[in-house]
C-alpha cells in the first residue's frame, strides 16, 4: 500500500481511532453467544475496510454506474475523484460536465498533463482541478466519492505495482490491468474519506479544504443511510456490470477473460451483499442482523443435516434476507392474478440466474406453517426448508435484538441480561410453533439456544464474502442438485 | 479380494464389506456409499460424482483419478490416496483426511469445514472458493496451490507449508500461522484480523491490502 496515499491514510486512520481492531463490527454471535455480564452497546456498525481486487474493466462499469446514478438521483452530491493522469480524466471529462449539471461541487485529482486543464468541463463554477505533484501517491490512486444526504457512493482503489503484478508483468490491455481496494454505500466511509481526502487536498489549495470540510459538516450521513435509493443504484450497478460482461464476451482479445469475466459477477453479488449491509446500518436498534442470522442459520443448517449446496445458499440468503423485508411490511407486493405475489426485494435478486435459488428462499420467509402466510400461503413443507429456517431465524433474532434495544432505551435499564432477552425471544417463537413456525425447526432452535446458554459458540460467518459460497462458481453451481421448485403454490 | 466384484450389487447397497477390493474406473455416481467398508479398496479412475460416502470407511484406499464431484465425503479418508482427483463442490466437512495424498487434486468450492488435514500434502491443488473453516491443517503441504478466496478462517495451519501458494482474497480470519513457511505466496488483499503470523516466513510474500501492509 503507498504510504501517504487515502487508501493507507484511512486504513491507518480506522488503526489508531479503534485500538485494536474495534473498529470491526462485533464477530458473528458475540452477542448471542456471550454467556453473562453487562453487555457492550452493540457496536456502531461500522463498516470493515475488506479489500478486493478489481480489474479495471470492472471498474470502469462500476464507476459509470455510479456516477449515472447520480444523473438519475438529482441529489446534488459533493463529488471527490480521482484519475491517476490527466489522459484518463480527459476520457470521461464530457461525462463530468454533465454531472456538473446536477453535482453541488465536482473536485477532480489528476496529474497534470495531455491537455488536463484544457477541457471545459474544468471551467464550470462547481468544477475544481486539481494538479497532483508527480510524486504525490494519490496519483497512483483510483477515486471516486459521492457524497450527498440522500445517496453515497465510493471507490477506493490503487493498482498493483510492477512487483505486485508479478512474473507475468502488467497486462497489455489496458482494460485488464489490475486494482486492489474497495467500494461501498456506507455514508459514514465516504464521509471519512473524503474528510481524509479534503486534508490532503489542503496541501494545494487550504481554500479548497475549507470549502471541502464546510460542504461535509452540512451532510447528513443518517439520512443517506435511511434512503431508498439504493435499491435503485444495485440494480444499475448489476446492470452495468452485465454490460461488462457482455463486452468481455465479444473482446476476442483479452488474455484473461474468464477472470475478468469472474470479477465482474462476484461484483454484481458484492452490490447485494452492500445493499444488505446498507439495511443493517441504518437499523440502529439491529446492525448485527445478517451476520447473527447467517451465524444462526449456520447451526441450524448443521442440527438439520443440510447438505452443502442447500447450507450455502441458507448462508447467503441470511445475508441478504433483509433485502425484502420493507415491502412485505408495507404491504407493497405486486400480485398479478392468480400469482403468487411479487416480493420486489427479492425480484431485483432474480436478475442474476444464479440468485434466483436465494431469491426463492428470501421471498418465502414469510410463509406461516398453516398456510396463512405470504406470500404465496404455502403450508407445511411446501415450504422450502431454507426459508422455514430463515423466517424463524430471523424472527428470533430480531426479537432478542429489539429487547435488548428497548431495554437500553429506559430510562433506567433493568438489570436484564442478554439470557433474559433470549429466553424471552425463543418462548414468543415457541408460542407460535405448529402455527407460524416448524415445530421440528422450534425443536431444534430449542437445543440451539440450550447450546448457547452452555457455551456453545456461534459458527463464524465471515465478513468478508469472498464468494467461498462457490455461488458464483459455475464448475461448483453445476454440480449441484437443481432447487426444487415450489408445487403450485395455494393462494390464500 | 482378488474375486470380480459385482458393481451392481455395489449399486443397489447389497454390498458393505468391500476392503480392499479392486473397483476401478467404475461408474458408482449418485449411488449410496454410506457407512461401505472401503479400507484399503483400488477405486481410481471411478466416477463417484454425486455418491453418498457419508460414515464410509476409506482409509487406505486408492482414489487416484477418481470423479468424486459433489459427493458426500464425510468420512474416514486417512492416508488415502487422493491424487488428481475431482473433487469439485464435495462435502468433506469434519472428514479425517490425515496424512492423505491430495497432490494436483481440484477442490474448487469444497467444503472442509471442520476437516482433519494435519500432514496432508494438497501440493499443486485447486481450493479455489472452497471452504476450509476451522479445519485442521498442522504441518500440511500446500505449496503452490490455488485457494483464491477461499475460506480458512479459524483454521489451524501451524507448521504448514504454503509456499508460492495463491491466497488472494482469501479469509484468513484468526487462522494461526504460527511456524508456517508462506515464502512468496500471495497473500493480495486477504483478509488477516486476529491471524496469528508468529514466527510464520513471510519471505517474498505479496502482503498488499492487508493488515500486514501498514
Amino acid at each position: 500500500m503507498l504510504a501517504g496515499s487515502i487508501l493507507q491514510k484511512l486504513m491507518q486512520e480506522r488503526r489508531s481511532t479503534d485500538g485494536s481492531d474495534r473498529g470491526i463490527p462485533a464477530k458473528t454471535g458475540e452477542n448471542l453467544s456471550q454467556e453473562s455480564g453487562p453487555q457492550e452497546p452493540q457496536t456502531s456498525g461500522r463498516t470493515p475496510l475488506n479489500f478486493g481486487v478489481y480489474y479495471k474493466n470492472t471498474l470502469v462499469a462500476l464507476c459509470h454506474a455510479l456516477e449515472d446514478a447520480v444523473l438519475a438521483t438529482k441529489t446534488s452530491p459533493l463529488m471527490v475523484t480521482a484519475f491517476q493522469k490527466g489522459k484518463w480524466y480527459l476520457q470521461e471529462a464530457d461525462r463530468y460536465a454533465d454531472l456538473a449539471d446536477t453535482a453541488d461541487k465536482i473536485v477532480i485529482l489528476a496529474a497534470p498533463g495531455a491537455g488536463f486543464r484544457e477541457h471545459p468541463t474544468g471551467d464550470r463554477d462547481n468544477v475544481e482541478l486539481v494538479d497532483l505533484s508527480v510524486d504525490d501517491p494519490v496519483s497512483e490512486e483510483w477515486h471516486l466519492m459521492i457524497m450527498s444526504s440522500r445517496y453515497s457512493a465510493m471507490v477506493l482503489c490503487q493498482e498493483l505495482t510492477e512487483d505486485e503484478y508479478g512474473p507475468e508483468g502488467k497486462p497489455e490491455n489496458d482494460l485488464e490491468r489490475k486494482f486492489y481496494g474497495f467500494w461501498t454505500f456506507d455514508p459514514a466511509l465516504v464521509k471519512e474519506t473524503i474528510a481524509i481526502t479534503a486534508d490532503h487536498v489542503g496541501r494545494y489549495s487550504t481554500q479548497l479544504k475549507a470549502d471541502l470540510e464546510e460542504r461535509l459538516a452540512d451532510i447528513d450521513t443518517q439520512a443517506a443511510s435511511k434512503t431508498g435509493e439504493v435499491g435503485n443504484v444495485v440494480m444499475r450497478v448489476v446492470d452495468y456490470l452485465k454490460g461488462g460482461d457482455r463486452q468481455v464476451e465479444a473482446t476476442e482479445t483479452f488474455k484473461f477473460a474468464g477472470a475478468l469475466s469472474q470479477n465482474l459477477v462476484s461484483n454484481e453479488l458484492q452490490a447485494y451483499l452492500r445493499m444488505a449491509q446498507l439495511a443493517d446500518l441504518a437499523d440502529i436498534t439491529n446492525p448485527l442482523a445478517a451476520a447473527e442470522v447467517a451465524s444462526l442459520c449456520e447451526m441450524m443448517g448443521q442440527f438439520l443435516d443440510l447438505p452443502v449446496w442447500q447450507m450455502q445458499r441458507l448462508r447467503l440468503a441470511s445475508l441478504l434476507h433483509r433485502i425484502a423485508p420493507a415491502q412485505l411490511e408495507s404491504g407493497a407486493m405486486d400480485s398479478e392474478g392468480d400469482s403468487c405475489p411479487l416480493n420486489p426485494g427479492a425480484q431485483t435478486l432474480r436478475v442474476l440466474p444464479r440468485l434466483r435459488a436465494i431469491a426463492q428462499i428470501i421471498a418465502h420467509q414469510h410463509e406461516w406453517w398453516n398456510g396463512t402466510g405470504q406470500p404465496a400461503g404455502l403450508a407445511g413443507d411446501n415450504i422450502p426448508v431454507e426459508a422455514r429456517t430463515l423466517g424463524l431465524v430471523a424472527a428470533f433474532q430480531h426479537a432478542v435484538a429489539h429487547r435488548r434495544h428497548k431495554d437500553e432505551q429506559r430510562a433506567s435499564p433493568s438489570a436484564k441480561n442478554e439470557w433474559q432477552y433470549v429466553a424471552d425471544a425463543f418462548a414468543d417463537c415457541k408460542a407460535q410453533s405448529g402455527e407460524r413456525w416448524d415445530p421440528k425447526l422450534v425443536e431444534i432452535l430449542s437445543f440451539l439456544v440450550s447450546g448457547l446458554q452452555q457455551g456453545l459458540s456461534l459458527p463464524s460467518i465471515p465478513l468478508k464474502m469472498t464468494l467461498s459460497t462457490g455461488i458464483i462458481d459455475s464448475d461448483v453451481v453445476d454440480s449441484w442438485p437443481t432447487y426444487q421448485p415450489l408445487e403450485t403454490p395455494t393462494s390464500k | 479380494m482378488s474375486q470380480a466384484i459385482d458393481i451392481d450389487a455395489i449399486r443397489i447397497g447389497k454390498l458393505k464389506q468391500l476392503s480392499g477390493a479392486r473397483i476401478d474406473d467404475a461408474e458408482l455416481s449418485g449411488c449410496d456409499l454410506s457407512g461401505v467398508q472401503l479400507s484399503g479398496a483400488i477405486l481410481s479412475g471411478s466416477n463417484l460424482s454425486r455418491a453418498n460416502l457419508n460414515q464410509a470407511r476409506l482409509e487406505g484406499s486408492n482414489l487416484v483419478g477418481a470423479d468424486l464431484s459433489g459427493a458426500d465425503l464425510r468420512a474416514n479418508l486417512w492416508g488415502a490416496n487422493l491424487m488428481q482427483c475431482n473433487l469439485t463442490g464435495a462435502d468433506l466437512r469434519g472428514a479425517n483426511l490425515r496424512g492423505a495424498n491430495l497432490m494436483g487434486a481440484n477442490l474448487t468450492g469444497a467444503s472442509l469445514t471442520g476437516a482433519f488435514l494435519s500432514g496432508a500434502t494438497l501440493v499443486g491443488c485447486n481450493l479455489k472458493s472452497a471452504d476450509i473453516r476451522g479445519a485442521d491443517l498442522r504441518g500440511a503441504n500446500i505449496s503452490d496451490s490455488n485457494m483464491k478466496g477461499a475460506d480458512l478462517s479459524r483454521a489451524d495451519l501451524q507448521g504448514a507449508t504454503l509456499t508460492e501458494a495463491n491466497l488472494e482474497e482469501a479469509n484468513l480470519q484468526e487462522t494461526n500461522f504460527t511456524g508456517a513457511s508462506l515464502a512468496r505466496a500471495n497473500l493480495l488483499c486477504a483478509y488477516l484480523e486476529g491471524a496469528i503470523t508468529t514466527g510464520a516466513d513471510l519471505t517474498g510474500a505479496c502482503k498488499t491490502g492487508t493488515l500486514l501492509d501498514l
